[in-house]
């Protein structure tokens, strides 16, 4: 008798969980093999991001998100015609996010590599950035190249194209550890956990120097590593990298996209084929 | 940015640590009597369906049910869990429900077989053994494991930042990135410490209530 | 008029026999005794006869309620009302006393008298009380199982099974888990209950005590009741060895 209650009981909680589960189903899991068309008629394009200044980045409020991917993100998306919505992921699961479809793109100063291209389709580029090494400012101007950094303690984001550069460099690979977020390589030159910090170039222009929390850092002019592309990462084999080189090609075209470079001070890094 | 304007912002981010604290404390506590009573079965099928399943969530890690929870249904069945805090709940809830199910079975099972017997000679229904002598020993036993992984489960909140939910280590890293400051996530150990202070201090007083008698 | 009638009963765990064959009756004010070295069976018959093991087959009686029986060769069980009843008819001491420790007292007597036969929560402690008084224990009401002494304790435990108005008490070696000063207090309890004519049924290792307090005492040995009668018989002139060495024994 009382087994049986139990039995029940179970029963209701498993199909309780699988309806439960069902009942979650979109409307995108029964669209055709088309990415875009799936998008359009939910009307919403969700990008991930992480916070990456100047990428994306929250205003002084705090609340709104504002940087250059998020603008251009913005502009497209009116192109295209449905509205952006911005969800912020963690960096290291963002190929499950978006074979999941959790997420639709990745917009967010994503490195074009040839791994990457593998799992991912990417858009054309449209900006350029290379990596770059940060010491204590007052070191900045003993170094010229990478072989001058020999046997110094150096870090970098997990899995980041800083890493990749230094494990391509056999001065800089001797004494490396990787650490969880960009913005910890700073803090752990700061901290004197470590002598020199490999990370974006573009990032690490927002980050050091005068008026910021690294004020005592600087970045080593004359050493470049790891050149490298941004583009917007979509699902393997989807249609909407093609869509997104079009309204690209309309933006670079109409001068939107000059404009918010301007905005941000990236002028220099705009890639416009 | 200044101290008040983090603190705020981080607020934010600790009402969310509260809302997965107490919604999974709250679903856990008699979903675990449910497990409890289908592991301690006589029914051996269901038994061993539960003593499984208990072993599967005991012998993962909690970050990686967050992770099958959310992205599983979409990476196998193409069906979407849209709510990335649901998906936390789910998987806190099932996870700390097998964890205090287990401290329940422990519990029930501590209570000496001579005390059902006492019941069962005086008359009394399976029932009211249960509830009546078994249950209130077995409460005054569990109080400080349970206490133990209430606290546990203060700190493992922040496992839902795997998954981006905004709870306070997650509104922490996002003010360090975007302000490229660095001790928002040194300050929040502050609001865990005070929190766990405060249920320390419970604990201790209903552990003191129970101290009536000894054994 | 027999209060319990025992017939043929048997009981084994797995390949282990513990009882066979046990035939036994009390009536109404009888005093038994069973005595046995360890292992005989004795209590599991205690346990048999007070619902917290199944025999095998046989019969157990209690007035005209069947706790089991055998028909057409079939052992039939009580159904759920009648153990109810039957369970009205005793009351059972535990070697370890088994007092609830998180109740007062006063709570362990009268939990079953309120929620099992719905006395009013007034009544069931003022009986409560007279029991008490009985036992010398009418200052402790309030204290808690793990304030009192062990004598004390099982006292309490007899109170809360005589709560109950039994027909018949079981003690399943009452004073086996007392210190030695303390189990005259509970053999002194025993023996007003019998000047009383409470109908009861101890197995016990003390022999003095047997011999003087029952009305009949039952040897068993591997299982069997080797040999049963008037205390001065089976004590003073036992005629199965079994029984003499067994006395013998324990005189040394």
């Amino acid at each position: 008798m009382k087994n049986k209650v139990l039995a029940v009981m179970l029963a209701v909680i498993i199909a309780v969980l699988t309806f439960g589960f069902a009942g979650c189903k979109n409307a995108s899991s029964n669209a055709a093999a088309s990415d875009f068309d799936a998008i359009k008629s939910s009307g919403k394009l969700v990008i991930g991001i992480t916070i990456f200044d100047p990428m994306n980045y929250y205003a002084e409020d705090g609340v709104t998100l504002t940087g250059f991917d998020t603008d251009f993100a913005t502009a497209a998306c009116e192109k295209l015609g449905v509205t952006p919505e911005f969800q912020i992921i963690n960096w290291e699961t963002k190929e499950i996010e978006l074979n999941a479809k959790k997420i639709d793109v990745i917009w967010n100063g994503f490195t074009v590599t040839e791994e990457g291209k593998q799992n991912i389709d990417f858009t054309n580029s449209y900006m350029f950035n290379k990596q770059c090494v940060v010491v204590k400012a007052e070191n900045a101007d003993k170094y010229q190249s990478t072989a001058d950094l020999d046997g110094l303690s150096v870090v970098a984001e997990k899995g980041s194209a800083g890493e990749d550069a230094i494990q391509g460099d056999e001065f800089l690979s001797k004494n490396y550890t990787s650490v969880q977020a960009q913005t910890d390589t700073l803090l752990e030159v700061k901290s004197g956990t470590a002598d020199a910090a490999v990370l974006d170039y573009v990032m690490a222009k927002a980050s050091v120097g005068d008026g910021t929390s690294y004020s005592d850092l600087a970045i080593v002019e004359g050493i470049d590593l790891a050149y490298e592309e941004y583009a917007i990462g979509c699902r393997k084999g989807s249609d909407l990298d093609e869509k997104l080189n079009d309204v690209m090609a309309e933006l670079v075209a109409d001068g939107t996209i000059e404009t918010i470079a301007e905005k941000y001070d990236l002028t220099a890094n705009l890639i416009t084929k | 940015m200044s101290f008040s304007a983090v603190t705020l912002r981080l607020l934010d981010g600790f009402q969310a640590t509260l809302f997965i604290f107490f919604v999974t404390l709250f679903a856990s506590l008699p979903l675990g009597m449910v497990i409890t009573a289908c592991s301690m079965s006589k029914f051996k099928p269901l038994h061993w369906l539960t003593r499984t399943f208990v072993w599967i969530i005991r012998g993962t890690p909690l970050m990686l049910q967050v992770i099958v929870v959310f992205f599983g249904p979409g990476l196998i069945f193409d069906v979407q869990m849209r709510s990335r805090m649901t998906a936390v709940l789910v998987a806190f809830i099932i996870n700390y429900a097998t964890y205090f199910s287990e401290i329940y079975r422990g519990g029930i099972e501590s209570i000496p077989i001579g005390q059902h017997e006492a019941g069962q000679v005086l008359g009394m229904s399976k029932r009211q053994i249960f509830f009546r002598i078994v249950l209130p020993q077995v409460i005054k036993r569990i109080v400080p494991p349970m206490g133990n992984e209430i606290i546990t489960l203060v700190k493992d909140t922040s496992l839902a930042n795997i998954i981006a939910v905004i709870e306070l280590v997650m509104a922490a890293k996002t003010i360090v990135s975007n302000e490229h400051i660095i001790w928002p996530l040194f300050y929040i150990g502050v609001f865990y410490l005070l929190f766990c202070g405060v249920l320390t201090i419970l604990f201790n007083f209903i552990e003191k209530k129970l101290n009536y008698y000894k054994g | 008029m027999n209060i319990l009638e025992i017939k043929n009963l048997h009981k084994a765990f797995g390949s282990n026999v513990v009882l066979k064959n046990i035939s036994m009756s009390v009536s109404k004010g009888e005093v038994v005794s069973i005595i046995g070295p360890s292992g005989s069976g004795k209590s599991t018959l205690l346990r048999c006869a007070t619902t917290l093991e199944v025999p095998d087959s046989g019969e157990i009686k209690y007035f005209d309620d069947f706790l089991i029986r055998t028909e057409n060769e079939k052992t039939v069980y009580a159904d759920k009302d009648v153990l109810k009843k039957i369970r009205h008819h005793f009351g059972l001491v535990f070697q370890n006393f088994n007092l609830f420790p998180h109740l007062s007292v006063m709570r362990n007597i009268t939990e079953a008298p309120i929620i099992v036969d719905g006395k009013s929560k007034k009544q069931a402690e003022s009986e409560a009380m007279e029991l008490l008084k009985k036992m010398g224990l009418s200052d402790k009401a309030d204290a808690y199982p793990c304030e009192l002494s062990g004598g004390q304790q099982q006292r309490v435990s007899i109170a809360r099974a005589l709560a109950l108005n039994p027909k018949i008490l079981f003690f399943d070696e009452p004073t086996s888990a007392l210190d030695p000063e303390l189990t005259g207090d509970i053999l002194r309890v025993i023996r007003e209950l019998a000047k009383e004519h409470m109908t009861m049924v101890i197995v016990t290792h003390e022999i003095d005590f047997a011999l003087h307090v029952s009305d009949r005492v039952v040897f068993m040995a591997d299982g069997y009741i080797v040999e049963e009668g008037a205390p001065e018989d089976v004590i003073n002139n036992p005629s199965n060895e079994r029984t003499k060495s067994f006395l013998s024994r324990l005189q040394k």
